[in-house]
């Protein structure tokens, strides 16, 4: 079959492994080192990938990333402002008041939401992009899209996500809750905590943001390992599962799914 | 219903290159259709033509239907069988009823033609091998036939009249 119309490998990377779904039954999962690295670290992730990747054949590639490597923000829609440039400025200015100069290393993605919705940012190390287009050159793959894990769960699923909910994204040592509203992501919720401790402080998070959004939803579209959200203690809200991953199974197999 | 989100951090160059893979084929696909669309013109413009020239010489013009492929089929059947009809059959049985004329003793059994290969196969019964020879440099003789040869014979044990059964094979002059 022609390149052009094969359906792509997906490659997710999170910082424990490495799952590679070429649409076979068999979905390859390596395990990547931890004592290695830190979780911020994206660099023994990619080394694992490097050494297995002249197995996979050349084709079209889509890399999903862990939220591990991924900063994202919410920039409030500017009447004023028209043209995609301007938007991409106001963007990493938006970035570089929260992170600092370090912004300057990270490539920016602003996504739309539609006229007079908040604009959603993304960033990812630039060296990170940069060693994935090098593999990609090295192996002959066309690298169709390297997405945050944000976007291709919520793509996956947005049929199921309800207009005016929560979404919670839990990964080792990395809580993300996304607030929707509307159909519109309009705030983003982010903590690191220690690993083991990802339940209690996605709970936390979660109380933190539904007393802060008192007359809100109660929904939570939950995505995640299986023994943080058999444990939730949330009473107040309705925990709905989009896709659970079995205990001791590696979310990039889910991602890789997804 | 979410609307999908577009956060893609891959390589913009490639993109482009599957955006230009994308062009060349909708160029192939106008192509083809600017090319249908110039000879549907053409044979307008050829019916037009046969049209005007038919009006100035005073004939009425008759607007053919274009053949079906069930047309083409028959057109087929009709033309193999004229081929068919169109080899001598007339002279060839009358060369042979000829040359039966004066050997009256033969007793020809089975007559074989093949037109596409141009010979004829003949089984026949003689009462001698004199008889045989004579009714094989008859045959020679023909200008329908050429090359006679003697392909079998043998000696039939239970008849009284013929003692001998053989196999002529001859090129038909087509």
């Amino acid at each position: 079959m022609l390149l052009q119309w094969r359906k792509p490998i997906t490659i997710a990377l999170t910082p424990e492994s490495i799952t590679i779904n070429s649409g076979n039954k068999a979905i390859h999962t390596i395990n990547v080192d931890e004592t290695a690295t830190e979780k911020s670290s994206w660099s023994q992730v990619l080394t694992e990938l490097e050494s297995y990747a002249a197995t996979i054949a050349a084709n079209k590639v889509k890399f999903v990333i862990s939220n591990n490597y991924v900063r994202y923000a919410i920039l409030p829609w500017q009447t004023d402002v028209f043209s995609k440039n301007d938007w991409q400025s106001l963007a990493e200015n938006n970035l570089r008041e929260h992170y600092g100069n370090i912004v300057g290393n990270w490539q920016v993605t602003v996504a739309m939401q539609g006229y007079g919705k908040p604009m959603i940012i993304s960033a990812i190390d630039q060296l990170l992009i940069n060693r994935i287009d090098t593999l990609a050159k090295q192996f002959n793959w066309t690298v169709e899209s390297i997405e945050p894990a944000l976007m291709s769960v919520t793509n996956q699923y947005r049929n199921k996500i309800n207009n005016t909910s929560f979404m919670l994204m839990t990964e080792q040592q990395r809580v993300l809750v996304a607030e929707i509203d509307k159909g519109c992501l309009v705030g983003f919720s982010v903590t690191s905590p220690l690993i083991g401790q990802e339940q209690n402080e996605s709970n936390k998070l979660i109380k933190r943001i539904l007393k802060m959004h008192s007359a809100g939803s109660s929904f939570i579209h939950y995505f995640g390992d299986q023994g943080l959200q058999a444990n939730s203690d949330l009473e107040s809200a309705k925990v709905i599962p989009l896709a659970i991953n079995p205990e001791g199974s590696a979310m990039s197999i889910m991602l890789a799914k997804s | 219903m979410m609307r999908s989100l577009s956060l893609n951090f891959s390589d913009h160059k490639q993109r482009k290159r599957q955006q230009s893979n994308l062009i060349v084929l909708v160029l192939f696909v106008i192509i083809f259709i600017a090319l249908f669309v110039d000879q549907a013109r053409i044979e307008q413009e050829i019916v037009d033509i046969e049209e005007s020239i038919a009006r100035a010489q005073g004939r009425k013009t008759v607007k053919q239907a274009k053949p079906s492929e069930q047309d083409f089929r028959k057109m087929n059947i009709a033309t193999a069988v004229q081929q068919k009809l169109n080899f001598p059959w007339h002279e060839l049985l009358a060369a042979i009823e000829e040359v039966k004329q004066q050997t009256e003793h033969i007793s020809l059994m089975a007559i074989q033609p093949n037109p596409a290969k141009g010979e004829v196969i003949i089984h026949a019964e003689a009462p001698e091998l004199k008889t045989m020879l004579d009714f094989i440099s008859l045959l020679e003789k023909q200008t329908v036939l050429k090359d006679v040869l003697l392909i079998n014979q043998h000696r039939l044990d239970d008849s009284n009249d013929h003692d001998l059964a053989f196999t002529l094979k001859m090129g038909w002059v087509i």
